[in-house]
């Protein structure tokens, strides 16, 4: 059964959710912080081979990067939706939304595996045959570095997120989430949407600059 | 709640969407700082809207906030270094 | 639905009279989510580390006994060194005080009766006991040598060690900081008793609540840090690699920007104990309380601002190294405050020298060497000097050791009685803690001096000029190893013989003293109420104290 009572720690379950929501933001907090590193050593090379990163960022593939971020952003909504329709007590169409944040994620992984792949062909990986013509090769590469290890890093995330994901929708399915205390499912949503969030900054610094022939 | 749900998902596709085609623009070195900006309004529409933080205790708004802050802290500090330094960068 | 005040009183009772006693299954200690058996396994692995680092520390005594460098060769003595600190700086000094005390007393001092997260309290521990496998691994499959820093390029591309698993081991035992932290600081937030407002806060809570913001912002970096440099490591090619135009300096910057505020989260713990210590044996109330919290606090951020100081002659532009300096200036003034405030507090109290007391003294005297010390290498001309030679590791060591490991075997000595509901040997104790604080200073003094004369530092052979200082230094190090020893018979044979204690055998006046010693399960019969601020200590006219407890 579904537990009714918080734990013997707290007062209300009202204390206990908003306990857990807060604790989920502290987690999110050392995220920044861990993606952040990263973008920090990619701001000091970018600001220092302005050209070389731009000639590199060039060869990414935009197309599969918007798809991707037009795919997360639909997931972070459906994922919304199905807290919402939990809280209020409708949880087969709750059930159904975590199904579809679900495949949105798959999708995405999908597409990355096949950007990876695109990548490969265009000589962009470093160490596997890398080429770049026209900059100097050491920063390009070192912007091709940063791709792989930040989108890399976001995939394992990601794939964390859908494992959790599935065990939410057997619960989900299962009806054990309440309206009134279904805290697993609320830090779940707000991991997820956070993960979206790290990509919607991965994508304004992989692909948008360099396309513009000046 | 499910039209505000909806509305906030519509903009974040749109500003996707702006994102993608200011790529081809010729903005100069504006590239570098506009898709972050739009990047942040997308963030803070997710944040406020679908992560709900803009229900609940104003703690939230501390937690939310603290970790970008000291990114900046770490970005900024780390700047003074690489922005003053003489032989950075070194010439390839 | 509504929501239902959890009622106490409908609980069943519990079977075992303490949280010890509760159940003596394996299984309900290894399945355990109370925060007191849950300190009681940090305890123990943490001991264990304790030991693995000082045995390093012995070879590295030995070794440097004479300046010829006859106990070990070069490569072996730079894995002793590194091994020291990797095991002492992650594996024992972060989690010694908030994972063993902080878990403890935590909950029982804001009036709880668990931490938020008790689960992940749980796993918090058997994520530490999995670092704590890969590192044993590391040592026994050949060591690192690297240093405990790991610098690029020597880490990611040179070394012959096995730096990709110690790496991984310090990246896993990082999440055990962070969920610890997590679990403090939304505890500390949420879960306090009613009338147990933050300025009514005992400031070892204070102390663990400032540490575990500081676990929570700069861990991460350090997991991303050690990250790229084990993907450059294990690929060839990376990040921080000259011929593709990397920094390696940009390694340090990131490792550092963890590091230094990992020095906080070592000593704001420890801070905290003696806030703790001072008032009780000095049966008065800590002077300038709130300028002990926005200490800490002032501590803690401020910490976040200076790490450039490791990396003055590193080759950072000579602007940056201003700014940092400075900034290494400035966090010296909240650490100074406290120092002031525990002498004033100290100033017309009625002191007893029991060991805790002695612990909280010697901390105060050796932080504040330490501290000052620390301004001398924080001064960029002087630094140019002492960098890297023996005066640093005698600075770090007078803060770390003197203060932090002080701090920790005088809360321990002070808890004690709460944690085991037994009393151990009083003059045993104060001779412990008495050989301590000279056998520190007989092995950490003479280094500072050898620092000045120019002994560089993680070097296995010296010139036979530095031998006197070399041989005091080991000479003091036997006796700190003694000093250190001689709790686990005194306490351990307390465990068995010792006294039982009643619930405050101290007099003291936390909330933590107003339930049985050792605690129940759920550590409070009923909720308490909190009414007054803590430290009410008072001092009569006929010299007699009274303290008043705070519900």
């Amino acid at each position: 059964m579904p537990a009714l009572r918080p734990e013997i720690q707290y007062a209300t379950l009202a204390q206990q959710s908003e306990t857990a929501q807060l604790g989920m933001w502290v987690f999110l907090a050392t995220e920044v912080l861990f993606f952040g590193g990263i973008m920090l050593a990619y701001e000091v090379y970018r600001t220092s081979y302005p050209a070389a990163f731009a000639a590199a960022m060039a060869e990414s593939v935009i197309v599969i990067g918007a798809i991707n971020t037009a795919l997360l952003l639909t997931s972070s909504f459906t994922m919304a939706l199905a807290v919402h329709w939990t809280a209020i007590g409708q949880p087969r169409r709750a059930t159904g939304s975590l199904i579809l944040t679900a495949g949105l994620g798959v999708a995405f992984l999908a597409l990355k595996a096949l950007e990876y792949y695109i990548d490969y062909q265009d000589h962009v990986v470093p160490r596997l045959g890398f080429e770049i013509h026209g900059v100097p090769r050491g920063p390009a590469e070192l912007f091709w570095l940063f791709y792989f290890y930040a989108t890399g890093l976001h995939a394992i995330h990601l794939t964390i997120g859908i494992v959790v994901l599935s065990v939410m929708i057997v619960h989900s399915w299962r009806q054990r989430f309440l309206p009134q205390s279904h805290n697993l499912l609320e830090v779940a949503g707000l991991y997820w949407s956070f993960i979206d969030i790290v990509w919607v900054f991965l994508f304004a610094l992989i692909y948008p600059i360099g396309r513009v022939v000046s | 709640m499910i039209v505000i749900f909806t509305g906030t998902w519509a903009i974040l596709l749109l500003l996707c969407g702006f994102n993608w085609w200011s790529a081809y623009l010729p903005l100069g070195s504006a590239h570098a700082v506009l898709p972050i900006g739009v990047a942040a309004c997308q963030a803070l529409l997710i944040a406020v809207v679908f992560m709900k933080l803009a229900q609940g205790p104003r703690l939230k708004w501390l937690f939310a906030g603290v970790g970008f802050y000291w990114l900046l802290i770490m970005m900024g500090l780390s700047a003074a270094d690489y922005m003053t330094r003489s032989g950075w960068p070194v010439n390839q | 639905m509504t929501d239902v005040p959890v009622d106490f009183t409908t609980l069943p009772p519990e079977r075992g009279t303490n949280y010890l006693t509760d159940e003596f299954t394996i299984r309900s200690w290894l399945f355990t989510t109370d925060h007191k058996r849950i300190a009681l396994l940090f305890f123990a692995s943490i001991t264990v580390f304790f030991f693995v680092g000082g045995i390093a520390a012995t070879l590295i005594r030995l070794q440097l006994l004479t300046p010829g460098g006859t106990l070990v060769g070069p490569d072996v003595y730079n894995r002793l060194f590194t091994m020291h600190g990797v095991v002492m700086v992650w594996f024992f000094l972060i989690p010694s005080i908030p994972a063993t005390l902080g878990n403890f007393l935590v909950p029982l001092m804001i009036g709880a009766h668990d931490l938020a997260f008790p689960r992940l309290n749980l796993l918090s521990w058997y994520i530490f006991s999995l670092s704590g496998l890969i590192v044993i691994y590391a040592i026994v499959a050949g060591g690192v040598d690297t240093g405990w820093t790991f610098y690029t390029p020597y880490s990611s591309m040179f070394s012959n060690g096995h730096v990709i698993a110690a790496a991984m081991a310090v990246f896993v035992n990082g999440f055990s900081s962070i969920l610890t932290g997590l679990n403090f600081i939304v505890t500390t937030h949420k879960l306090r008793a009613p009338g147990m407002t933050w300025y009514r806060l005992p400031l070892f809570v204070w102390g663990i609540y400032t540490t575990s913001l500081v676990m929570v912002l700069a861990t991460p970096v350090l997991a991303i840090t050690l990250g790229l440099m084990s993907a450059e490591r294990w690929l060839h090619v990376g990040f921080f690699d000259p011929a593709l135009g990397g920094d390696p300096i940009l390694f340090q910057h990131l490792f550092w920007f963890y590091s230094h505020p990992a020095v906080y989260i070592m000593i704001l713990p420890a801070m905290g104990v003696v806030s703790e210590l001072i008032p009780t044996f000095a049966r008065k109330p800590v002077f300038g309380y709130r300028g002990m919290t926005y200490a800490l606090l002032a501590i803690a951020v401020v910490g976040f601002f200076v790490w450039g100081h490791h990396m003055f002659v590193a080759g950072i532009s000579i602007y940056s190294g201003i700014v940092f300096s400075f900034m290494s200036f400035i966090v010296a003034v909240p650490s100074a405050i406290k120092v002031f405030n525990w002498t004033a507090t100290l100033h017309k109290g009625v002191i007893s020298f029991d060991a805790p007391m002695l612990y909280a003294l010697g901390f105060v005297g050796l932080f504040t060497t330490g501290g000052v010390t620390g301004l001398m290498v924080a001064t960029l001309a002087a630094d140019v000097h002492l960098t890297d030679t023996y005066f640093v590791v005698a600075h770090f060591h007078f803060i770390m050791v003197g203060g932090t490991v002080s701090a920790y075997f005088g809360g321990l000595h002070y808890w004690w009685p709460k944690i085991t509901g037994r009393l151990y040997n009083r003059s045993a104790a104060i001779i412990a803690a008495l050989l301590t604080f000279f056998g520190f200073n007989l092995t950490f003094f003479p280094q500072f001096i050898l620092g000045y004369l120019g002994m560089p530092r993680r070097y296995f052979a010296y010139p036979p000029v530095f031998q006197v200082w070399h041989v005091l230094s080991s000479a003091g190090a036997s006796i700190l190893a003694v000093a250190y020893a001689l709790p686990m018979f005194y306490l351990g044979w307390s465990l068995l013989y010792g006294k039982r204690a009643s619930a405050n055998p101290w007099d003291a006046t936390g909330l933590e003293w107003l339930t049985a010693s050792p605690p129940p399960k759920h550590n409070f019969e009923v909720t308490p109420t909190v009414v007054r601020g803590p430290y009410d200590y008072e001092i009569s006219e006929d010299g007699r104290s009274y303290a008043r407890p705070q519900a």
